[in-house]
């Protein structure tokens, strides 16, 4: 079987970024389509700001209230200045993933670079937010409650905060390339009806709720940052 | 002279299945159960639906991360077995 990024650009007029090959210029080219997607979307529905919401304006309301619930539900009222970075994620990660199903293109959350540079985003940021609430005492939760028990909890508690990263931005590539592979497969077997199925599946279960996953744990590791100090 | 190049391939594609099928067992068996222990906490109670599904939707996220890393490590593998 052809490499799925090489059969993509046979069906597009591919652009060469310079530096890139070709199937690292059509993520990049996509990631470009994604944000425009999202940016332009939010600049029409906020410059059409009404009183009395409609249309898309519906939507963009439900997700933000959404979130915010979520939020609240989750870090208390103290992570509601941290809104920005989980919208942020939601979007891209959703808006990444769907631009993934337009014929002949790729999702960009489907490359473990895009998802690796969103995961490190994350954990660079929930770590200077402990940092930065609670000083010095934040990494004292590193060594665990016991004094006698505090250099092998160390040692465990740095492998487990390393993981989250790791594991955060594999679980979102592997699922989205998973997808796309099975996709490529049914679509070797025939053209039509089968493939999709699964590509209706696919958008309906494994990125909506990949997305709602990605964005759950950061808010979780977000509130756990900032709640680091009420277990002492 | 490529037989025993055939021998490794068949060895790297044995391991890549093995790899998948083996590793897709305790996260389906973690998922399982976690999905049992939810329905059952929200046929008990009904209004702690929406902070039940939250951490239901967590532990299915950790559960199902075990699978991936197979996955992963399965088509690395079965890269290997083609070449």
């Amino acid at each position: 079987m052809a490499n799925p990024a090489e059969h993509t650009a046979s069906l597009l007029p591919a652009i060469h970024l310079p530096g890139l090959t070709t199937d690292q210029s059509l993520v990049v080219e996509f990631t470009w389509l994604a944000m425009i997607l999202i940016i332009g979307t939010l600049v029409f529905v906020i410059s059409n700001w009404k009183k009395v919401p409609g249309g898309l304006q519906n939507i963009v309301e439900l997700l933000t209230s959404f979130i915010e619930d979520y939020i609240v539900d989750i870090m208390g009222p103290k992570g509601l200045p941290y809104f920005p970075l989980v919208m942020t994620v939601l979007l891209f990660v959703g808006v990444g993933n769907y631009v993934g199903l337009l014929p002949g293109s790729v999702s960009p959350t489907g490359n473990l670079s895009t998802t690796a540079a969103w995961a490190l985003i994350v954990f660079v940021f929930y770590e200077s937010v402990g940092v930065l609430r609670h000083g010095i005492k934040y990494f004292k939760h590193f060594f665990g409650p016991i004094p006698i028990m505090a250099p092998m909890m160390f040692v465990m508690e740095i492998i487990s905060e390393l993981a989250r990263p790791f594991s955060l931005a594999v679980r979102l590539f592997a699922n989205i390339m998973g997808g796309e592979m099975i996709i490529k497969l049914l679509f070797s077997f025939c053209v039509i009806g089968l493939p999709v199925v699964w590509m209706l599946w696919d958008s309906t279960i494994t990125m909506l709720i990949q997305t709602f996953i990605f964005s759950l744990l950061t808010m979780v590791y977000l509130g756990g940052a900032l709640a680091a100090d009420d277990e002492h | 002279m490529s037989e025993p190049n055939v021998m490794i391939s068949a060895a790297y594609a044995i391991g890549a299945g093995l790899t998948i099928g083996l590793g897709v067992i305790g996260s389906g068996v973690g998922i399982g159960v976690a999905a049992g222990k939810f329905i059952e906490a929200i046929a008990r109670q009904p209004e702690s639906m929406k902070t039940t599904r939250t951490w239901f939707l967590v532990a299915y996220a950790l559960c199902e991360t075990q699978a991936l890393f197979a996955f992963l490590f399965a088509i690395m593998l079965f890269q290997k077995a083609g070449s």
